[in-house]
């Protein structure tokens, strides 16, 4: 990728790309228009581009608001291609629409920078790419945040459990603390069965934004879709090609396990109400499980991000045969 | 090769003596806008170092014909400086996005300028004559011993070397998360608006410890985000009427007489998509960079990355006029994409009766286009090819694979580094400024002015 301002290099640069440039801007570029791999490879081509412009090096500040906000529609709008082309397509390339969330001078944004739905349930397997582009430490540090609702219980849970400690008994917030009065508005908005995603964001829009991180911080409990039951499957993770990209789930396992229990000692929603959203948390963690399982059981180390081109064509070409 | 003609025979040539003159490219002189007064007679610069330069056209004088017109630097003061937001960690760059001049009211001249997050108003005013034999007071100003005076005299006001006094008046703070891209004085002259890329927000030029969001297209949960505000103006002469423009192409048009907050717009001018043109890149090259009304308020003059259009206010489905800015690029799209470029920022340009429209290029290439003739021209700005007085010959730009002339110039060739993105157009005659990264260019119809 070459730096804002910086003078373009025809020639040397891309040759891979290059053929495939004037098809791609040509404005033509349906899938009817092409052949089917040349279009699937512009694609992935520019699905590569944007991922490197949101997760790359240059990140951050520099990033302006529009330019995030366009970056990602491009890749949603690929994702949205990939799961018009069918289920296989969707599930392996959905791609988490973070970038408008980690705008750094939002203040709702100012939790984790790729947002925790999007990295979580609804587009778990993160994809190929992305897997490669999404650090491992990144999604570490994510994780408590996403999970955790009272930072005293899941930080510390999550350390003790991982050095095989026994578990402390659950602090108890101090009542001032404004994580606290989060939990109670959650508590507040966990009815015992999950009530319509309409009425939470109906709620979310009223309250200012100063406190949209709370509805970010409730989003995993009440508000979670239910998993697609394809998603759960062991044969959905088509052992042989998906499994290769979902290196780091040996981690993200123990993390997803840990944050299970944390939910069920520290809940935020007491027993009666909670239900749905340990439920979902189960489900989630079963569903990672899975992920964790295929991934381990694949050969994939981490792979390099530069893949061979004709390496992703062939990938695309089976899954899309497949 | 023929000139490019407006309504009369004329042909643009560079006024002398403007130019700024910078050896090297320092990154803090990269002028970010340009801003005629409502008079013409200043213009002013803003650059990426937060300083604003005005410039001042020289009176027309008797012996030299030719000096009316010319520019010449009448104050520099530093507007913004870099800050640091302790709570979020973010720097705040000291960059001027825009300069608005308010309407003139007295001798003084009153601006406006903005970086990411503060609004400031600027009094710019001048002095030349001094008071001069008080009879109390000596030269210096001290108090003269009553004994020692024996007559009384008339003080009168003696010429002096002329000084320009600029003095921050009002500081518009703590208003914006977003970053501000667009600040416009409202016709009523008492208020006006800053919008940034998810808000919209109204001012009255007297209170800065007040403003009104009159537009919030924030959705509630980020992730929803799709769609940001990109450039916002005030109708030239109805004061409850604005336009604000966004990144997917469309242009709304609200009336603050039917609510406070204006989320419900009255008009929404959008072109459908042509499914045929249906690209990765459709919705970046659609995202409208700048909106401007045209000054009989009756038009719209819009940017997009390819194309500038203009709509009229009556019709809302498509628009009246699109013309090609730089169709050559569209073959090009992915490397603009991987370069980044395709996220740059042009704006757009209305000429004082409305019948031209200017707009920026790559290769310090800017395109006019007339309305009525609905011929175009491509000038070149550039420090080799014209020096002062010199006429500017139109460019070509050839397709690739497209039959090539003497003279023009090969996509490939194009440099993609020197883009004019700020352009500004006289408010009544045909003069321009055009702003190729640290360099100024001001353009003057040659005919035009010789008829003066």
């Amino acid at each position: 990728m070459l730096g804002n301002g910086v003078k373009r290099k025809l020639d040397e640069d891309e040759d891979g790309l290059e053929e495939h440039r004037g098809l791609v801007g040509d404005g033509g570029a349906g899938p009817g228009g092409l052949s089917q791999a040349s279009y699937t490879l512009q694609r992935q081509t520019v699905l590569n581009m944007s991922l490197m412009k949101l997760y790359g090096p240059r990140t951050g500040a520099d990033l302006g608001l529009r330019r995030r906000v366009l970056i990602n529609n491009v890749v949603r709008r690929i994702h949205d291609d990939f799961r018009q082309e069918g289920a296989v397509g969707a599930f392996f390339f959905s791609v988490p629409s973070a970038a408008p969330a980690a705008a750094p001078e939002d203040e709702s944004c100012r939790q984790p920078p790729p947002s925790p739905p999007s990295f979580g349930v609804l587009s778990s397997p993160l994809s190929a790419l992305d897997s490669c582009l999404t650090p491992a430490s990144l999604l570490e540090d994510d994780l408590p945040l996403f999970f955790t609702l009272p930072p005293s219980s899941s930080s510390p849970s999550s350390h003790h459990h991982l050095h095989h400690s026994p578990r402390p008994p659950p602090p108890s917030p101090s009542p001032k603390d404004s994580f606290s009065s989060a939990l109670e508005e959650i508590e507040e908005l966990c009815p015992p069965s999950s009530p319509p995603p309409a009425v939470v964001k109906e709620e979310a829009r009223g309250s200012q934004e100063e406190e949209s991180w709370l509805y970010k911080l409730r989003l995993p409990s009440p508000s979670l879709p239910p998993l697609p039951p394809a998603r759960l499957g062991p044969a959905d993770a088509s052992p042989s090609s998906p499994g290769s990209f979902l290196t780091d789930f040996a981690l993200d396992d123990v993390l997803f396990t840990d944050i299970d229990t944390s939910m069920y000692d520290f809940g935020p929603c007491p027993a009666p109400s909670g239900a749905a959203p340990s439920k979902m948390a189960d489900e989630l963690v079963r569903s990672m499980s899975g992920y964790g399982a295929a991934a381990a059981g694949a050969s994939g180390q981490n792979q390099p991000f530069k893949m061979d081109l004709a390496e992703l064509d062939h990938i695309m070409e089976v899954l899309v045969g497949s | 090769v023929s000139y490019w003609h407006i309504n009369n025979t004329f042909a643009w040539c560079e006024t002398a003596a403007c130019v700024r003159v910078c050896a090297c490219v320092c990154v803090s002189d990269i002028i970010s806008t340009v801003e005629f007064n409502h008079t013409g007679e200043l213009l002013a610069t803003g650059d990426k170092g937060g300083r604003v330069v005005i410039f001042q056209r020289e009176p027309e004088s008797k012996t030299e014909p030719f000096s009316q017109g010319e520019y010449n630097v009448y104050s520099t003061f530093q507007s913004h400086e870099p800050e640091f937001d302790y709570l979020k960690s973010l720097e705040i760059e000291e960059k001027i996005n825009k300069i608005r001049w308010l309407p003139q009211q007295n001798a003084a001249h009153f601006l406006l300028s903005t970086n990411d997050k503060t609004i400031k108003l600027w009094k710019v005013s001048e002095r030349d004559k001094r008071p001069e034999g008080y009879n109390l007071k000596d030269e210096e100003g001290r108090i003269k011993d009553i004994s020692t005076v024996t007559s009384l005299q008339v003080p009168v006001l003696k010429p002096m070397d002329l000084m320009v006094e600029v003095s921050p008046r009002r500081v518009f703070a703590n208003a914006h998360t977003y970053h501000v891209n667009s600040i416009s004085v409202n016709s009523d002259c008492e208020t006006y608006m800053s919008a940034d890329d998810l808000r919209i927000n109204l001012w009255h030029l007297g209170i800065t410890d007040r403003s009104f969001n009159i537009v919030d297209i924030k959705p509630a949960n980020m992730e929803d985000l799709t769609e940001v505000i990109t450039a916002a103006e005030f109708h030239p002469h109805h004061c409850n009427l604005f336009v604000y423009s966004s990144s997917k192409g469309t242009l709304r048009l609200c009336d603050m007489r039917e609510a406070a907050l204006c989320d419900k717009h009255s008009k929404l001018f959008e072109e459908p998509e042509d499914p045929n043109a249906r690209s990765f890149f459709s919705e970046i090259i659609s995202s409208v960079s700048d909106v401007k009304f045209s000054h009989s308020g009756r038009y719209l003059l819009t940017r997009d990355y390819l194309t500038t259009k203009v709509w009229d206010l009556n019709m809302e489905s498509k628009p009246l006029e699109t013309y090609q800015v730089h169709d050559y690029l569209r073959s090009k799209l992915c490397s603009l994409y991987e370069n980044d470029c395709i996220f740059d920022k042009f704006e757009c340009a209305w000429n004082g009766s409305d019948s031209v429209i200017m707009t920026g290029a790559y290769n310090n290439f800017f395109r006019m286009f007339d309305r009525n003739t609905k011929r175009d021209v491509t000038l070149e700005a550039s420090r080799e090819s014209s020096k002062p007085r010199a006429v500017l010959k139109p460019r070509r730009v050839c397709a690739a694979g497209g039959k090539r002339r003497k003279d023009d110039i090969s996509v490939d060739s194009l440099d993609f580094t020197k883009k004019i993105l700020h352009t500004a157009w006289h408010p009544t005659e045909n003069i321009i400024a055009i702003a190729a990264t640290n360099n100024l260019y001001i353009f003057q119809d040659k005919l035009n002015s010789e008829m003066h």
